[in-house]
């Protein structure tokens, strides 16, 4: 029995030490559960993000259809959310903004509107998913952090322009233009028939005609508004110069005018982006 | 005249210190209080008990049985023969012990909880992450239950096979086979409330079998009752929240209550060699062969509860070895690959790999618990000596074999067919546990950026930059071969740095499907480097 007693005590110390010890690793192990969870939201927003965001806002936030998100001023405290007057946080706007969505867009987002994402608002993420992308959104934010005494980095980029004869393009590549429309967002309007702009692909036409076949016959049908002689030249017009021609839909009725973003020559494209992109529409027979 | 005081204050100490001094006053009254508290035990009385001094006449030790609450509940006396390990192996006690251990760590952690889908999730992560000492009691709340599960079972067994079922323990055996269910439900309705990915997919494959029940309207209808809703969410949580906490362990006090008082009624079955055929003498304990609960038992007792509070409170903190786990948020709409019920539902979730639903996961399993239920009111045997019941044993033998087959089959490496490319992907990044991809050191990374696939030259090449990362693609060539249909294929991975400190990772399968077109499977797994999946 004695042996039961000074066991039983040994042990009772045992325990006392090792709540002891637990004691005094919990602040570390808390704070790395935290920054491990914070660190898993990432991940998760990510895949959600990949799932359901990229047609419109670009394989990695480049934008598209839908303003970019990876770019400093939505992170500045005193950009984007002073531009729309918000009052609380960039991850408050960007939470908010992906819960509700946006009622309203602005011309260059071809009057788009951004649905709404929470469940809240008769969306399909849960909230918790929603704080995930959120999450995902706001660690675009250590891209653009500004180190004291540093200017704010500026992306630079040596745009195309938007004449489609004052520069010749390089030799494109279909297969980089191919990975270039999915990054930009393209598809988001010109995968399927039906959409916001005339779908490319052949299998999606009445005629069975791809976007590689019109290119050809465009610039010399009746009614044609551009200044297009060859078929590069008609892709390259239609990409920097969107209003120079807009085409009517299969049903007859025009497509809506400045619908598609201007500013691809202007501020988005380098010449030889231009050139696979056109190199790969024109694979699109 | 004298007027007659209005108040008055009298301490009797003060007297007895006038007149007995300081130290023997304080030792008498110390004395006292202790034997109030005790209900019988002066100081003296429990120094010679903790010595082991023998029992004085008359006496002092019985007193607390008569007069206290907590020994009434208790015999004075076992019989020595039940005082080693064998027979009881201390399975019984166990049972209640870690019951008890339960009852006070979810006491504690229900005052972080809240039953709601909307934050429940959040309440984990909060116990996990913000609460000191959240994940220790988590942890030991999450193994207690195991261990109550593994020692009720365990007590079941034992009384089988001893057969203390018999005549007059009938009834005993039937509430223990209560307090069996009631352990059962209880640690399948706590399955549900961290409300993650394991929680919701474990409990509803349960759950799932209620819906079998025939008619089709009944099943619904019972379904209904069950969840709350078609399918498990705010109803449903709340449901098996109140059950967990309230109803079962309610049950369960009662019926530990009257399992008891029929173990103390009928004595401690005696091991089968200690009376005679048909005998039950466990009732009367004769003088030379009695151990009295006080210092004997209580001692045995306590030794137990600093045994198994040590052993746990160690698994769960510098021993490291066992941490209850908490996926992702629970999502309906995504069932992950290889989800499994409870390790004790295994069994039935085997069953119902075999065949028809309801009769293998409705009437078997009601059979058997049916059959368990009133086993001793139809086997009557009179002799509980091992030789004797060569039969009955054999069938418990039987049992126990075709359940540990059954567990097996239940396991997702029995009869589950899923795509080979989409299994040779879950086998490295699976859905249900963090597994080797996300067990691969974090600073590897940015060192292997690029594109990767299952080629000797290239595994040869990654090893070079990290053996952790070459035993990753290894895995990847050898998952890929154990499948006949992807016979020559070469899996593919591409690594990119996609945000600050996130890593993405494309596996991508080109083979040759089962109608003969060649496919493409793709899966994109998203890895941040603070992801702190363990492991490394």
């Amino acid at each position: 029995m004695t042996w039961r007693v000074i066991v039983s005590s040994l042990l009772a110390l045992a325990s006392i030490v090792m709540l002891a010890i637990v004691a005094v690793n919990e602040p570390a192990r808390m704070k790395k559960f935290d920054e491990g969870y914070q660190a898993r939201s990432i991940e998760a927003g990510a895949a959600i993000f990949h799932a359901n965001c990229i047609s419109c806002h670009g394989e990695n936030g480049e934008g598209g259809i839908a303003p970019t998100l990876n770019r400093a001023d939505l992170f500045d405290p005193n950009g984007r959310i002073k531009e729309v007057g918000w009052n609380g946080t960039v991850e408050n706007f960007i939470y908010t903004t992906i819960s509700g969505g946006r009622p309203l867009s602005f011309l260059t987002y071809q009057n788009n509107k951004m649905p709404t994402w929470s469940q809240e608002y008769g969306g399909p993420l849960r909230i918790d998913e929603v704080r995930n992308v959120t999450a995902y959104v706001m660690n675009y934010a250590k891209n653009w952090e500004v180190k004291e005494g540093e200017a704010t980095p500026v992306p630079t980029i040596d745009a195309v322009g938007d004449s489609i004869t004052e520069s010749a393009l390089p030799a494109g590549d279909p297969v980089r233009g191919e990975e270039l429309v999915t990054k930009l967002g393209c598809l988001g309007c010109h995968q399927t028939a039906g959409g916001a702009g005339p779908a490319w692909f052949a299998d999606q036409t009445a005629n069975g005609e791809g976007i590689g076949t019109r290119a050809g016959n465009r610039f010399g049908e009746a009614g044609y508004t551009g200044a297009a002689t060859t078929a590069e030249e008609y892709l390259r017009e239609s990409i920097v110069q969107p209003n120079a021609n807009v085409v009517n839909k299969e049903d007859g009725t025009p497509y809506i005018a400045g619908v598609m973003p201007q500013n691809y020559g202007t501020e988005r494209l380098e010449a030889q982006d231009l050139a696979d992109i056109i190199a790969y529409l024109l694979t699109l027979k | 005249m004298a007027s007659r005081p209005i108040f008055k204050l009298h301490l009797p100490i003060v007297d007895d210190i006038k007149k007995k001094g300081l130290k023997t006053t304080l030792v008498e009254t110390t004395d006292d209080v202790v034997s109030r508290m005790t209900a019988g035990l002066t100081v003296g009385d429990i120094r010679g008990v903790l010595r082991g001094d023998p029992a004085p006449k008359p006496n002092p030790r019985v007193k607390p049985h008569a007069d206290g609450f907590w020994l009434h509940m208790r015999p004075t006396y076992f019989h020595n023969r039940v005082m080693s390990l064998y027979p009881t192996f201390r399975l019984g006690w166990l049972s209640v012990f870690f019951f008890v251990f339960e009852i006070i760590t979810g006491l504690l952690l229900m005052v972080f909880y809240t039953p709601s889908p909307l934050v429940a999730y959040e309440n984990m992560l909060n116990i996990m992450g913000n609460v000191p000492f959240g994940q220790f009691l988590r942890d030991l709340h999450k193994i207690g239950a195991e261990g109550m599960v593994v020692m009720v079972a365990l007590h079941m067994l034992r009384t089988f096979v001893t057969g203390s079922y018999k005549k007059p323990r009938q009834f005993t055996w039937f509430t223990g086979m209560v307090l069996l269910m009631v352990t059962l439900f209880l640690s399948f309705s706590g399955y549900l409330l961290p409300w993650d990915q394991l929680s919701l997919w474990a409990v509803t494959i349960g759950a799932s079998m209620v819906e079998a029940i025939p008619p089709q309207e009944v099943g619904a209808w019972v379904n209904l009752q069950v969840r709350g809703a078609p399918q498990f969410s705010e109803n449903g949580l709340l449901r098996f929240y109140l059950l967990h906490v309230f109803a079962l362990p309610l049950i369960g006090l009662i019926f530990t209550g009257v399992h008891y008082y029929k173990v103390i009624v009928h004595g401690h079955s005696l091991p089968p060699d200690a009376e005679q055929i048909g005998e039950d003498t466990a009732r009367r304990v004769p003088v030379d062969k009695r151990s009295y609960f006080l210092p004997d038992v209580f001692t045995r007792e306590m030794f137990l509860v600093f045994f198994w509070t040590t052993l746990m409170v160690f698994a769960v903190s510098v021993g490291n070895l066992f941490h209850a786990p908490l996926e992702p948020h629970a999502n309906p709409l995504v069932t992950p690959l290889h989800t499994t019920a409870p390790w004790y539902f295994l069994w039935l979730q085997g069953m119902l790999k075999i065949g028809d639903k309801v009769l293998w996961g409705l009437v078997m399993p009601g059979v058997i618990f049916g059959f368990l239920f009133i086993l001793p009111y139809f086997e009557l045997g009179p002799s509980r000596r091992y030789i004797d019941r060569r039969v009955g044993l054999s069938v418990g033998a039987l049992v126990v074999a075709v359940l540990s087959i059954l567990t097996f089959m239940g396991t997702p490496f029995y009869g589950v067919e899923t795509s080979a490319p989409q299994e040779v992907v879950a086998a490295l990044a699976p859905q249900t546990h963090p597994g080797e991809l996300r067990a691969m050191n974090p600073e590897v990374y940015p060192l292997i950026v690029g594109e990767w696939d299952t080629t000797e030259e290239s595994i040869a090449k990654a090893e070079e930059i990290s053996p952790q990362f070459g035993e990753l693609l290894h895995l990847y060539a050898s998952e890929i071969e154990r499948y006949k249909s992807l016979d020559g294929v070469v899996g593919k991975l591409a690594v990119s740095e996609w945000q600050s400190e996130l890593y993405r990772f494309d596996f991508t399968i080109d083979f040759v499907g089962a109608d003969g077109n060649s496919a493409t499977y793709e899966q994109i797994v998203f890895l941040h480097e603070k992801g702190n999946y363990g492991g490394h």
